[in-house]
This record gives C-alpha cells, sequence and structure tokens, in this order.
C-alpha cells in the first residue's frame, strides 16, 4: 500500500515552506532557502525547474504573474490550498517525530 | 575579431561531467566555448574572462521561458542548446569558488531523475547492440562452408556491436556503483570506442562493395 503523503525532500520542503507567507518567485526562493538553512540548503537551478514542475503538476503550486511594476521579475510562484495542506501536514509528521526521539533520547 | 575555433571533441552521455571539466579548464586557458554541440563545439580566444559551465539533460521542456529563468535566477547565462536535449550554461568564474557551490542539481532525487532521463535509452541501446552481435553470430553460424568475405565482415560487425554493448552496459553498471556508494571502475573513453566502432563499420561497408 502506497501511503497518500509521501514525506517531502528538503528542497521540496523548503519551496513550499517559502512560498507559505506570499507568493516568491524563483530567485527569493534560492536566496530564503540559503538564508533560512544558513547556507546548508542549496536550490540549484535544475533541481529548482524539476521540483517546481512536479509540484505545478500535482497541484501543490502555480505560476502567477507579479502586479509590482518594479519587479523585475514577473513570474511568481504562489502556494494553492493543496500544497497548504501537504506543507502543514510534513509539518505535523516532522513535529510527532521530534516528540517520541525526545522521550527514547534523552539529552542532558 | 577574435578567431574562432572549432573542436570537434565529442563525449558520450555519461561523460558530461568529464566534459564540463574540460569547458571549465579551456576557460582558465583563455579558450572561450561560443556554442556547444554534441560533434562540434566552437571556441573563441579570449583572455580576459574566465567561466564555470553546467550542463542539464532535459529534451522535453513545456515552458522553455521558465526553464531559461530559472536558470538565470541563479546567475547562470544560457548559451544554446543540442538537438538531442543537452542546454549548455555558464557563469563568470569568481575565485575561491568550488565546483560543489555551483552544481545545479542539489539533491540526490533530482540528479539521479535527470540522469535516468538518458540512463533508459542506454539501456535500450545495449540490447539492441548485443541483439545486433548475436544476429550476426547466428548468421555466421547457419552459413557453411569455408571463411569467405562475408563471414570475416559479420564476424567483424559482431565484434563492433559487442564492443558497443559492452561499453553502455559498463557504463551503468558504473553509474549503478557510484549510486550505492561503492567504487565504481572506469568506462573505456567514448573518444577511443566510438571511433573504432565506426572504422570496423566502415571497413565492412567497403569490404561487401568490394566483393
Amino acid at each position: 500500500m502506497f501511503k497518500k503523503y509521501e514525506p517531502l525532500t528538503e528542497s521540496y520542503f523548503y519551496i513550499l515552506l517559502c512560498l507559505y507567507n506570499h507568493p516568491n518567485h524563483g530567485y527569493g526562493i534560492m536566496q530564503q532557502t540559503a538564508e533560512l538553512s544558513q547556507g546548508n540548503v542549496k536550490i540549484g537551478s535544475g533541481t529548482m525547474y524539476g521540483a517546481t514542475g512536479n509540484m505545478m503538476k500535482k497541484g501543490w503550486i502555480r505560476e502567477t504573474l507579479s502586479d509590482n511594476p518594479d519587479d523585475k521579475r514577473k513570474r511568481l510562484y504562489e502556494l494553492t490550498d493543496s500544497g497548504r495542506k501537504v506543507l502543514e501536514q510534513e509539518i505535523q509528521r516532522l513535529k510527532h517525530l521530534v516528540e517520541i526521539s525526545e522521550k527514547i533520547v534523552k539529552e542532558d | 575579431m577574435k578567431d574562432i575555433i572549432t573542436s570537434h571533441k565529442f563525449y558520450a552521455v555519461w561523460e558530461y561531467e568529464r566534459e564540463e571539466n574540460d569547458l571549465n579548464e579551456a576557460s582558465k586557458n583563455g579558450l572561450q566555448l561560443v556554442k556547444g554541440g554534441c560533434f562540434h563545439s566552437t571556441f573563441c580566444r579570449d583572455d580576459s574572462v574566465r567561466y564555470i559551465y553546467q550542463l542539464d539533460y532535459c529534451p522535453k521542456i513545456t515552458d522553455k521561458d521558465r526553464y531559461i529563468e530559472c536558470f538565470q535566477d541563479a546567475g547562470w547565462e544560457y548559451m544554446n542548446s543540442t538537438f538531442n536535449g543537452w542546454h549548455y550554461f555558464r557563469r563568470p568564474y569568481e575565485s575561491g569558488l568550488s565546483l560543489e557551490d555551483v552544481k545545479i542539481y542539489t539533491d540526490r532525487d533530482s540528479l539521479y531523475a535527470m540522469e535516468n532521463r538518458w540512463c533508459g535509452s542506454l539501456r535500450a541501446l545495449s540490447i539492441l547492440t548485443l541483439l545486433c552481435s548475436l544476429l550476426c553470430i547466428g548468421m555466421v553460424l547457419y552459413q557453411h562452408g569455408p571463411v569467405n568475405a562475408e563471414k570475416l565482415t559479420l564476424i567483424a560487425e559482431a565484434a563492433a556491436m559487442l564492443i558497443l554493448s559492452a561499453t553502455f552496459s559498463i557504463a551503468l553498471k558504473n553509474i549503478k556503483h557510484i549510486r550505492q556508494g561503492e567504487k565504481a571502475g572506469s568506462t573505456p573513453p567514448a573518444q577511443i570506442v566510438f571511433p573504432l566502432v565506426l572504422l570496423i563499420l566502415v571497413f565492412c561497408l567497403v569490404l561487401n562493395i568490394i566483393f
């Protein structure tokens, strides 16, 4: 049996996270990912193109155009309701993992 | 007027990283790629710049604007594409920049997905060439009588196909080894294998025409 939601890869997770509060362009996602992960996670353009393409196919994100005239990059990505749900479920899953691990692995 | 230098050096599909390294090395030595191709690349001499190159394999692009924009967002300049789905990108070299910092595939899944786009064809080709080879051997065995020119050409063709099939299989096996974290052997270089096979096939063709 396949689970309904597979765990997200780190790149997918960061992309969805960078879109959670507002639409963002590819450049913004790459920058924010580097900031959030303190430079530990990078999203290269090949990975980015594949991931955004896949997530658009799955209906988690969609393309939208920026209406800000100062914005040189017109193409923005936006989270859909189903993408939001996927991300929130993943966060729940991760929280649960941390909780149960804390019961077993006690750090002093 | 900068002099244009043409190169006919070619690379097998599994040698794309070697091509990137060769392009980086050439750029360091003042030879800048102008247009990349499978069998025909052009360079120009320019010592004032230095670039880093990356190749991507993506034969089915639904939205080329979005594709190129994705690369531009990360500082890549799109150069050109080959007929069979390879795309050439470059960015100015900055001192201290390591190759690991500028990889266009930054996770395992997406890198494997890119490689898998050509691994399938490679596997099909290795089976096809093996079947061709077996067919030639079968025809040799079927024909009775002394060894003649026809038999010789069939044997040569079988050998050529077998060499191709073996090379493709070794390349695929090495990819598998690398993915499993094992030590991979070396694949026979395409720069020797492909001309050799071509030479044998041309030789067979000439022999067939003469006799």
